[in-house]
């Protein structure tokens, strides 16, 4: 299986010495829609800002594409953040071109298709934005990027049920076939259906690494249900 | 990649300088009418300078906050998970903050002295041009060599990388409060003054050091061969020479400053970088 992301003994504390993740062994292949599943406080977060190098490993290390985290990574790595990263004062007309300015493989026209379909308005400016809305966009500028890793954080959280399928659908219609995408969420019902591979996280450990198909097979159940058998209260 | 960290930084930032900038000139030409066709200053006319006077101040005060806000709220807050996804090094993103908030400085100053002489102007003043033209040509062809051009250039890199030194050991200092996971704030506003104690320790120990020195390679009383006959030229060329020995040292240390806190600041946002 050729390698897209690779860490071993991936740890990090916070500073007050909580341990979010804890010894995180993984190779994820290319070409694969993986889904990065686990209840609130699991260390999924974690684990997205740790392969973009927003935080910076206690112990371990982690390679994309063969190369440690870094400058060089961040060109083949397309990254959705769980939270509102964008400015509200710039229109999305001006945060496409600013994509374009620095991602030599940013697809503006894909873009630009994106947000008609979804009737956003290119002139619209984020703060009159709704939370969905800013979700969306935030969305269509990471996955316009045509990238070998797409890191998506809770990317449906905010949006409406309907549009939801659309986005599930342009996120499997809109990418390149060698490309991995990984899907933290804990809304497993709505993802199940094009996920891959699911790796189950609880408490900064992967407690299983298993494809989505071996868990039909073999357990005869659903992800949402074996999700729920294992993460059960 | 920095020219285009600079465009959208200058951007960013020139939709809050330019309605300041408007106002500033404005209000000067308000003020010049006022004082060319007022004999008795009316109350408008007072209100008119009072508020020249407070929007240059808030000009000021605004460039700080922008300089701190934007290093702090645009890369280590919320909008630093854009910045640092950006395949961008760390050091040009430090240095497109910086440039940045230099050239606010210059302008602001440039934009505040052009304030005071639109409010100067009159046909009179413009009358008295020529004269004044002809008598600093004169002063400069009589008084001002080679070693007088060179400290004027000496004082306004001194001014350039003393500002510079300055930025830098604000993001610093606000770095350093990135190294904890709680009271950032607080931590980095400790920083700053912890960085201004030991920058004011190490300039005592390092200026008394240059005493030194000069005790040892320079003869009491004379600079170079200015002995013959003392009088005021006499002064102003050893009073040059004496500031150069002021200066030189001085541009030194703060070069050094400025290093240390960029790659300080560049290290923490490299490799200690934990967004919230």
């Amino acid at each position: 299986m050729d390698t897209i992301l690779e860490c071993h003994g991936l740890t990090k504390f916070y500073g007050s010495g909580v341990c979010a993740l804890n010894q995180i062994n993984l190779n994820v292949g290319r070409g694969r829609i993986v889904g990065l599943l686990g209840p609130n406080g699991s260390g999924k977060s974690t684990f997205m800002k740790l392969a973009y190098g927003l935080l910076t490993p206690s112990l371990g290390d982690l390679s994309i594409a063969g190369f440690p985290v870094g400058p060089d990574t961040k060109e083949v790595v397309s990254y959705l953040p769980e939270r509102t990263y964008l400015n509200d004062w710039m229109k999305v007309r001006d945060l496409i071109a600013f994509f374009r300015d620095f991602y030599t493989n940013f697809n503006e026209a894909k873009a630009y298709d994106m947000l008609s379909r979804l009737n956003i308005n290119p002139n619209d400016r984020l703060k009159t934005m709704s939370k969905g809305t800013k979700e969306k966009v935030q969305l269509i500028l990471v996955m316009s990027r045509e990238a070998q890793l797409y890191l998506l954080d809770e990317p449906i959280g905010g949006v409406d049920p309907a549009a939801r399928d659309y986005i599930l659908n342009t996120i499997l219609g809109n990418y390149n076939e060698n490309a991995t995408i990984i899907i933290s969420t804990h809304l497993i019902t709505d993802i199940e259906q094009v996920l891959e591979d699911v790796i189950f996280i609880s408490r900064g450990e992967i407690i299983m690494v298993s494809s989505v198909d071996q868990i039909r097979e073999e357990k005869g159940m659903s992800v949402d249900a074996l999700f729920r058998e294992v993460f059960r209260c | 990649m920095l020219k285009k960290l600079l465009k959208y930084e200058i951007r960013a930032t020139a939709r809050l300088f330019l309605p300041v900038f408007g106002a500033i000139l404005l209000l000067a030409i308000l003020n010049n009418i006022f004082f060319n066709f007022n004999d008795i200053p009316d109350f408008a006319a007072v209100l008119t300078m009072m508020l020249y006077v407070i929007l240059i101040i808030a000009l000021f005060v605004l460039v700080y906050v922008v300089m701190i806000q934007r290093f702090y709220k645009n890369l280590l807050r919320d909008e630093g998970y854009l910045m640092f996804t950006l395949p961008v090094r760390t050091w040009q993103l430090i240095a497109s903050k910086l440039i940045v908030s230099i050239m606010w400085l210059a302008i602001c100053t440039f934009v505040t002295v052009l304030s005071v002489f639109i409010m100067a102007f009159s046909l009179d003043l413009l009358r008295e041009i020529p004269e004044f033209l002809r008598q600093l040509s004169d002063f400069l062809a009589h008084y001002v060599g080679i070693s007088e051009v060179t400290l004027f250039f000496e004082f306004v890199f001194l001014m350039l990388i003393g500002t510079i030194g300055s930025v830098l050991m604000i993001y610093a200092a606000i770095s350093i409060g990135h190294l904890v996971g709680k009271h950032r704030v607080l931590t980095a506003f400790g920083a700053y003054i912890g960085l201004s104690i030991v920058e004011q320790i190490i300039t005592n120990l390092y200026f008394s050091l240059v005493g030194r020195i000069y005790d040892h390679t320079i003869p009491y009383g004379s600079y170079g061969a200015y002995q013959f006959g003392y009088g005021a030229y006499d002064f102003a060329r050893e009073f040059v020479g004496a500031m150069h020995m002021i200066v030189i040292p001085t541009l030194i240390i703060t070069v050094i400053f400025s290093v240390v806190y960029f790659i300080l600041t560049n290290y923490i946002l490299s490799h200690r970088l934990n967004l919230e």
